[in-house]
């Protein structure tokens, strides 16, 4: 699961940050820098791991990817463009995210909430097109979903909610998906299915993906490449088997080295 | 590829069969409530007269059974009244429903950010101040369109309520949903007790105020009806178009944004319709209770939270509601049909809190 | 319910006809010169409210909105043209056989619509609602608003709506015959001194209801020798600290008509009560007559005579 570790050098990235800084006002206060110079940049058909401790500036990183919040310094482009030149509708039909905490309205069926990943598509007033209904269909396949359907979404359990939530963020068959841990709740078969997924997506479609993960050993599973976040900025950014080095891990997550390397899976991989 | 049979059928929103019955049953039960209500009343008009009169105004050659009066009292007395709770309950019902949406809270109403307070005071105003009137120079515009002040002054009131609302909750920077519903429940209690003041003070008009305040569609005639159905079914209509929006504006401000929702003018283009709409259906029957708040529920629990059928289902379950509410109002004798709808509403809310509660403790 | 029936709808045509014309101005009022009792049609009358009412015939087809009306109608000889009464109604007996169109004090318009009327008698001052004249006027339909604030109102009243229906003699003896009645009693109380009187119409949740300052309950007291203590002229409603202050010499208690649980003793016996006057000298009358001391209507004068029995007993032995 390796052919296109690397980036090709034809594709031009689809995500780029340069030198983003961005930071929350406070009154009164000196401003609370969340991200600070950080520069990264995703191509079609890369698979991306996104680790750093609570606090470390990920999620921000997100918002400011999709231009939910405007970058102090720096800038931000997307397929080519300034992310402040696309309307929402353009950003959402190349990106999706799915954020950390989505709500989940009441009533809704499993298929009703993926079709509402279709929005940034729809063409019609009213009606829904072949077309999304077969990116349902394959976004619901993809995200291991199809038995869930016709199910009321508040009444599914956790981990089935997250696999719907999934499938609805692939119905909107962006070129770049953010996904906030998307393996929260998911038990261990289907964190290791969702990785799969994913993997197999970016080597048949060129999705790129960029997922925040938090288990070092289930990154390392997926051999992604990695950026680790420390503090808003960029610590380190490569293979999964250079970044995950127990030392690394170790001083930035603020945990003894022999507890690094149990976490990272056992031993150093990579040789 | 086990999933191509499951699924096909299910994806592209409710299928059209079940939205062809929602919509459907919707209109048949609403045509029907309308018939029911203009054949009853406290004048009796046989079914057959009734569809006589029609032919007769239409100029089909009838033999006339029905006494003189029938015409008159079921075209200008009933037609409007019947037609006024039809257009006010697909208002309020429609509004509910966004509003709801909009603030992401199930016991939000159409006049939760200020509409009704700001609608009281201005009826308020031009019944026990009627001397106010010219230095407003409304008088003769009103006059010029046959309605009355305190119509116009309502819907004047309602939308500057909201207005102010709007600009105090934008002061505290983001305005998020919460802080609007907070500065609307603050601004209407704070017109409301002017309203209280106003109330006080106004003497023999006290029993016209009170009845404004309980809502009727007594005062409903047709030259309120022409200024006020446009407004209510073109801004109701427009509000149906987005539908989209509202479904997604459920899954929180981040996911909605991130499936395209451009968040401040999305939902500023909202509040404006929906105000409008309950702006105008204040103006037209004063605050009627329930309606705003309970039809989308119950349309919910029937058919689901889908927009697409939820917002036109709504509108058509609201106009049911009103209408039938205000055939028995006028059955009664005079009740006014906002104590109708609280006397079923009121209810309705308490067992709704309660399947609420049930639904917490028992997971 | 009434069954659907023909009826000769030519006056409402001719009414519609009228309403549709360009306003003309209306042939002046019919003087005294012309025939007693035949008025010339169409009229024009300017009612209480300041309104010009236009009728195009001589009624035939009365709805009236209010007790005091029916009483003025029946009282001139026209009763059986009464098509719709209030439920409030009570006199004369054979009103009880009119149909009612205000239940409960609100107007059915659908059942004054059905009692097809080319005159309805409205009352003034809200008590039937100006939206209810408002759309009763739009309907097409002349309506004669009529709201006396004194007792020489009633009897021009009297004579307005004997001029609308084509009963100006009725009217006239009717008149002179109160007038005459008015007279015995002024003579009657004339040179007394006049008590401060107050006349509880009601007590509410603790508000006191009396004659409101210029109405014509006050002006009924006054003429029967009294010295009306009066509430605010809106509400009618007295707070207890005036009322305490006004120190009636003499209560008397119209709701003790309708209400056996009002009584002398009942009233000495409230808190803050046995401070005035009239209580500590046991000045207190129980008003059975309050139905007609209080209705604006022809059997006034047999309230005013209640009245002045009550406030001169002396006067009248």
């Amino acid at each position: 699961m390796s052919q296109l570790r690397q980036p090709s050098p034809y594709s031009s990235p689809i995500l780029e940050l340069k030198e983003v800084g961005f930071g929350y006002h406070r009154r009164g206060r000196s401003d609370r820098e969340v991200l600070r110079g950080v520069s990264l940049s995703v191509t079609p058909g890369e698979l991306v791991a996104l680790l750093g401790p609570n606090g470390s500036g990920k999620t921000t990183l997100f918002r400011v990817a999709v231009g939910m919040l405007l970058a102090r310094s720096g800038s931000v482009w997307l397929d080519g463009r300034s992310v402040m030149d696309w309307t929402r509708r353009e950003v959402a039909q190349r990106i999706a995210i799915l954020p950390q905490l989505p709500t989940v309205p009441d009533g809704f069926r499993v298929e009703e909430l993926v079709e509402m990943g279709r929005a940034p598509h729809a063409r019609s007033r009213f009606g829904a097109s072949a077309e999304d209904a077969e990116a349902v269909e394959r976004a619901l396949i993809d995200a291991d979903a199809v038995d869930l359907v016709g199910r009321r979404v508040d009444e599914l359990s956790g981990g089935e909610r997250q696999r719907v939530l999934v499938a609805m963020t692939l119905a909107q068959e962006p070129r770049l998906l953010l996904l906030d841990e998307p393996t929260q709740h998911l038990d261990l078969a289907h964190q290791v299915a969702l990785l799969a997924t994913l993997d197999r997506l970016r080597r048949t479609r060129g999705l790129a993906v960029v997922a925040v993960l938090h288990d070092p050993a289930l990154t390392a599973l997926a051999d992604p490449r990695v950026v680790l976040l420390s503090a808003g900025r960029v610590v380190a950014d490569g293979p999964a088997a250079e970044v995950l080095r127990p030392a690394l891990l170790a001083r930035v997550f603020d945990i003894s080295v022999p507890t690094a390397l149990a976490l990272s899976g056992g031993s150093p991989r990579g040789t | 590829m086990r999933a191509s049979v499951a699924t096909r059928s299910l994806v592209g929103g409710p299928s059209l069969g079940r939205a062809t019955l929602a919509i459907g049953g919707a209109v048949v039960v609403f045509l029907a409530s309308l018939g029911v209500a203009v054949d009853l009343g406290s004048v009796e008009v046989g079914l057959p007269e009734a569809i006589g009169i029609i032919g007769q105004r239409l100029g089909l050659p009838v033999t006339e059974t029905w006494a003189s009066t029938a015409p008159t009292i079921l075209f200008e007395v009933r037609l409007p009244r019947v037609l006024a709770g039809a257009v006010v309950g697909a208002g309020l019902g429609g509004a509910g429903v966004v509003f709801q949406a909009l603030l992401r809270n199930p016991m939000a109403d159409p006049y939760v950010i200020g509409t009704a307070a700001g609608a009281s005071l201005g009826a308020v105003l031009a019944i026990t101040a009627p001397v106010l009137v010219p230095a407003l120079a409304l008088g003769a515009g009103t006059a010029w369109l046959g309605i009355g002040l305190a119509q116009v002054l309502a819907f004047a009131g309602g939308l500057g309520a909201v207005a102010l609302v709007l600009v105090i909750a934008r002061q505290g920077g983001r305005s998020n949903m919460v802080t609007l519903l907070l500065t609307g429940y603050a601004v209407s209690s704070l017109v409301a007790a002017v309203v209280a003041l106003l109330l006080v003070s106004s003497g023999r008009a006290l029993a016209s105020v009170v009845g404004w305040l309980l809502g009727s569609l007594g005062g409903a005639g047709y030259p309120e009806l022409a200024v006020a159905a446009p407004l209510v079914l073109g801004a109701s209509a427009l509000l149906l178009f987005r539908w989209r929006t509202l479904n997604l504006l459920l899954l929180g401000d981040e996911a909605a944004a991130g499936l395209g929702v451009d968040l401040v003018p999305a939902r500023r283009g909202l509040v404006l319709l929906a105000t409008l709409v309950t702006s105008a259906a204040v103006a037209l029957a004063g605050t009627i209770g329930f309606v705003g708040l309970v039809v989308p529920h119950l349309v919910r629990l029937a058919i689901g939270p889908d927009h697409r059928l939820l917002l036109p289902v709504s509108c058509l379950g609201g106009a049911v509601l009103l209408v039938l509410a205000d055939m028995l109002a006028r059955l009664v004798g005079g009740v006014p049909v906002g104590v109708v709808t609280a006397l079923i509403g009121a209810p309705f809310f308490l067992w709704l809190l309660h399947r609420a509660a049930g639904a917490t403790t028992t997971p | 319910m009434p069954a659907p029936r023909i009826r000769a709808f030519a006056p409402l045509l001719l009414i519609l006809a009228l309403a549709c014309q360009p306003t003309t101005p209306s042939p002046s009022p019919p003087t005294a010169s012309t025939a007693p009792s035949a008025a010339a049609y169409p009229l024009t009358l300017t009612d209480d409210a300041g309104r010009q009412v236009t009728l195009p015939a001589e009624p035939g087809r009365i709805v009236s909105l209010a007790p005091s009306n029916t009483e003025i109608v029946c009282a001139l000889d026209a009763c059986d043209r009464l098509v719709g009464v209030t439920d409030f109604d009570d006199y004369p007996a054979e009103v009880a056989d009119i149909p009612d169109v205000v239940i409960f004090a609100v107007v059915d318009i659908e059942l004054v619509v059905d009692a097809d009327p080319d005159l309805i008698l409205a009352a003034g001052n809200e008590l039937t609602p100006s939206a209810v004249i408002t759309e009763l006027t739009d309907l097409g339909y002349p309506v004669l608003v009529l709201y006396p604030e004194s007792l020489d109102e009633v009897l021009e009243n009297i004579e307005l709506i004997g001029e609308a229906i084509s009963a100006r003699d009725q009217a006239a003896a009717l008149t002179a015959d109160m007038e005459d009645r008015i007279q015995a009693v002024t003579e009657a109380v004339g040179g007394a001194t006049r008590p401060r009187t107050f006349y509880e119409v009601g007590v509410f949740e603790g508000a006191i209801y009396t004659a409101g300052e210029d109405s014509f309950l006050a002006s009924v007291i006054t003429v029967a020798g009294g010295d009306p203590i009066t509430g605010d002229p809106l509400t009618t409603s007295i707070a207890l600290e005036d009322l305490l202050v006004a120190d009636p010499e003499l209560i008397l208690l119209g709701d003790a008509a309708y209400d056996p649980s009002v009584t002398p003793e009942a009233v000495a016996a409230r808190q803050g009560w046995g401070a005035i006057s009239a209580v500590q000298n046991g000045q207190i009358v129980v008003m059975l007559r309050d139905p007609v001391i209080t209705r604006p209507g022809p059997r006034i004068v047999d309230g005013l005579e209640a009245l002045a029995r009550a406030i001169h007993p002396d006067r009248f032995d």
